[in-house]
């Protein structure tokens, strides 16, 4: 019935049998009609209606028809059904509404909520207060609409030209729709307990939340996990507002979040992040490592230490030496401890003594006086120049090492090649210090030994009384050199004046023996008193007298004392026969040199070429007889000192 | 080990003494003492409330899902709850505004009127051969707690009125709440479960809420 016009439908008239013609004009405002508002389409719709029940079925389909075309070509339509999101109370005083509006049809669609409230009537519908608060497709409801323990029933329509649908109704007791904030002011503060640290973590309520009136009461939850960590570690709080963390990992930055609930409600979102380092620490487990290690050095310490004690003497020898003493090549000190002289001597290897031929390279020639100063005997002591050279010995303790067999304290030998002054000095002690001086200049080999006695009371010796020149040497054989030219010295200085003395002049050595006794007057010279004179050449010299000062009184001998007798070129020795009331030694006069002058007449001993030269022993060879009426020694006769000590 | 078993004695002793004197230290006519007290009181009737607000949730939860009304059915309260009656402030600000004596006297009420409701509920619910064993029991719990809150709360109103906390206005109120609740208990047999359910847990609700703002507004010295 309708003929396909230019884009327009006309009727066709002839097929048009029992309906109405539908004028242009008709057509024109029928489709007008759709574009206007619902309610125009509507009436629309319902005037097609009564068409239809004028034109029947044919004529549904042709509105139907039309009402397509018009929906193809414009694209309008009512808008779809909106959905209720959820409605959120975050204080219990207020609350809001979401939506979520459907397709709006292609025309601009109003969105409206309205809602009932529970014990109202059912008509008293309300519409929402304020779209706007709570952002898009909302409603918000302030404290003046809101009431709790009361059912809302809500819902949203959504309205265009077209239509309107209205959503589903939700019902809403604000009570139970609570969804708080976020807390607040969340702080983490690193704490150290019993050296472990742990995290407090405290924070405020949502400031809207009145939980001080007891309005609210909301529960906590806090999360945290290390920064590069991948899952959270949650706790229930509660519903205090701080909280300690206890497991954390040293040198970690974690992070904390905080969130909260009402007693039946929603949980709020997570708070902001706080972000907390904790500082690496000494854990109590490296403690106990380093007391582990401090008592096993204290162990260590120990066994070294007990190790040491036992071991003590041989770490001490093998760090410390000791430092050997001075010991004579086959010196035995306990031989001479026990006092075998003979055995030390041997030992020694002293073959002769006193030795008698092979003492030429021997020192001293003969003795030289030097009275260039002195008018008479000098009976100083001469301390100024040889002190210097001659060690005094009255302090040492007279001990085996260092010292010759013939051990001296008080006799120093002193060789030196560089003077050939000699010169002879007995001195008395004046100040109890007898002290004999006597220089002996060698010519051959240069050696000058000089001698000084010191009559000083000595530990060893006792010579409190004595003084004796000694030979300290070092070798036997130099001793018993000394000894030869003491005896030489005293044979020339001997009682008897014997001046012979130029002619013993040899090569060979001689013993000096001179025993001065500070106040004792063993040496007896004549009567006759001569200075010392002073001798340019080698001259001998005797003792005269020995005064009361204890000096020794010299005189030259003179050339009619020339003829020495030819004994006394040899070397001579004499025994002391004993002593004479500690103070006078008697001499042993040698048995086929002379024996008128010996009053010990039966003492005629041969010398024994190799008198010991040890006191012990010197003691032995003593002859027993110490009678002796006159004070007269042999002529070749020497004293030798250390025999004297005996005595004493 | 004689001087063991003594001291052993003397501990047990004492113990025992803890045990059976749990109350504060404190004697009558200490007014400090008096106040912590109240305190104690209303800490336990809080914590009562709480418990009970939860059962009735439980229970609430369970029914709707036995029963599963259509959505928009449910919110259609076909019946209102019997406690409807009572005015009770239904905001922050009213309730504030309200006063101590009244606050405490509409939880008294609320408690009162829920007494028989429960017990019928129980019984409803016990030889309801649908329903689980866990929610009879959970039913019967309730039943029993409405009636330990509400002896707390009347306690805790005395020990209120000694103190001159509150004025002594609240005695002439319990005769009209026993011909209210009686009224309202008739109403309430014509509920269905889960109607009750959802009355009792929103006045459960009411009523802790009121607890809480009693207390904070009497002793806030604990958890405000």
């Amino acid at each position: 019935m309708w003929k396909k016009g230019k884009h327009t439908w006309k009727p066709n008239p002839q097929h048009m049998g029992g309906c109405r013609w539908f004028t242009k004009d008709s057509l024109v405002s029928f489709s007008k009609a759709f574009s206007s508002k619902p309610s125009v389409l509507e009436k629309s719709l319902k005037r097609a209606e009564r068409m239809k029940e004028a034109c029947g079925a044919k004529c549904v389909l042709f509105l139907l028809f039309v009402q397509t075309w018009l929906v193809e070509n414009t694209g309008h339509t009512s808008p779809g059904k909106p959905v209720l999101l959820r409605c959120r109370s975050p204080e219990k005083e207020t609350f809001a509404c979401w939506w979520q509006p459907g397709s709006d049809g292609g025309l601009s669609t109003n969105y409206s909520l309205y809602y009932t409230m529970e014990g109202s009537r059912e008509d008293a519908v309300h519409e929402c207060p304020d779209y706007k608060t709570a952002g898009l497709n909302s409603c918000y409801f302030n404290k003046t609409y809101t009431s709790l323990w009361i059912t809302y029933t809500i819902s949203v329509v959504a309205q265009n030209a077209l239509g309107s649908k209205s959503s589903d109704p939700m019902f809403v007791d604000v009570a139970y729709i609570v969804q708080p904030h976020k807390p607040e002011n969340i702080s983490a503060e690193l704490r150290t307990q019993d050296q472990k640290p742990y995290l407090m973590v405290k924070w405020d309520p949502p400031h809207k939340a009145d939980t001080k009136s007891g309005w609210i009461t909301l529960q906590y939850e806090i999360r945290l996990k290390p920064e590069k960590g991948a899952e959270w570690e949650s706790h229930y709080a509660g519903q205090q507002k701080q909280f300690n963390v206890f497991s954390l990992h040293p040198g970690e930055v974690y992070l904390v979040q905080v969130r909260c609930k009402p007693d039946h409600g929603f949980w709020s979102e997570w708070s902001s992040t706080t972000y907390t380092e904790i500082p690496d620490y000494f854990r109590p487990r490296d403690t106990s490592v380093w007391i582990l290690i401090a008592v096993l050095s204290v162990c260590i310490f120990l066994i070294l230490a007990w190790t040491v004690a036992i071991k003590c003497n041989s770490i001490k020898s093998y760090l410390l030496p000791p430092v050997p003493g001075p010991k004579i090549i086959g010196f035995d000190t306990q031989l001479l401890k026990s006092g075998k002289s003979e055995d030390l001597l041997n030992a020694l290897g002293c073959q002769g003594f006193p030795p008698t031929s092979d003492c030429e390279d021997l020192l001293v020639e003969f003795l030289e006086v030097d009275d260039s100063d002195e008018q008479k005997l000098v009976m100083n002591e001469g301390e100024d120049d040889l002190e210097g050279r001659v060690k005094s010995s009255g302090n040492k303790v007279d001990n085996d090492s260092g010292r010759g067999s013939c051990d001296s304290h008080t006799l120093l030998l002193e060789v030196s090649n560089s003077s050939r002054k000699t010169y002879a000095q007995v001195g008395g002690n004046s100040n109890n210090k007898g002290s004999v001086k006597l220089s002996r200049k060698s010519s051959t080999n240069g050696k000058l030994l000089s001698f000084e006695a010191t009559g000083e009371k000595t530990n060893t010796w006792p010579t409190a009384n004595s003084s004796f020149l000694l030979a300290r040497q070092s070798s036997c054989d130099n001793i018993s050199k000394i000894h030869r030219e003491a005896s030489s010295l005293g044979n020339k200085a001997d009682m008897h004046g014997n001046t012979s003395s130029a002619q013993s002049k040899s090569k060979e050595c001689r013993e000096l023996h001179s025993t001065v006794s500070g106040d004792q007057k063993t040496w007896f010279a004549d009567e006759k008193h001569a200075p010392l004179l002073p001798f340019k050449s080698v001259e001998y010299v005797e003792v005269e007298k020995l005064n009361q000062q204890s000096m020794l009184i010299l005189k030259p001998k003179t050339e009619g004392h020339k003829s020495v007798p030819p004994e006394f070129i040899g070397q001579e020795y004499t025994k002391v026969s004993g002593v004479v009331s500690d103070r006078v030694l008697l001499l042993l006069r040698d048995t086929g040199a002379q024996g008128s002058s010996d009053t010990q007449e039966g003492k005629n001993q041969a010398v024994p070429p190799s008198l010991q030269c040890q006191v012990g022993k010197m003691v032995g060879t003593f002859p027993a007889s110490p009678a002796l009426d006159g004070m007269q020694l042999a002529a070749s006769g020497y004293v030798d000192t250390a025999a004297l000590l005996q005595s004493f | 080990m004689r001087q063991v078993s003594v001291l052993f004695l003397v501990l047990v002793c004492l113990d025992l003494e803890y045990r059976i004197t749990s109350a504060p230290i404190c004697a009558h006519g200490d007014a400090g003492c008096h106040l912590l007290s109240v305190s104690d009181l209303f800490d336990r009737v809080i914590q009562h409330s709480n418990r009970m607000h939860s059962l009735s949730s439980d229970l609430h939860s369970e029914f709707e899902k036995y029963f599963l009304p259509v959505r928009n059915q449910i919110g259609r309260a076909t019946h209102k709850c019997h406690t409807s009656r009572i005015l009770t402030p239904n905001g922050k600000e009213n309730a504030q505004r309200t006063d101590r004596e009244e606050l405490t006297q509409v939880i008294l009420r609320l408690l009162v009127s829920w007494m028989d409701p429960l017990l019928q509920f129980h019984q409803s619910v016990a030889h309801n051969e649908e329903l689980s064993n866990f929610s009879s029991n959970k039913a019967l719990e309730l039943s029993d707690m409405v009636h330990e809150l509400k002896s707390g709360v009347e306690k805790m109103a005395e020990k209120m009125q000694l103190l001159g906390i509150i004025s002594n206005s609240l005695n002439g109120l319990f005769p009209a709440e026993a011909s209210l609740s009686s009224s309202a208990s008739n109403e309430a047999r014509h509920m269905r479960d889960y109607e009750l359910l959802r009355c009792f847990r929103r006045d459960s609700d009411k009523v802790q809420n009121y607890l809480k703002i009693l207390k904070c507004r009497i002793v806030p010295e604990h958890g405000c």
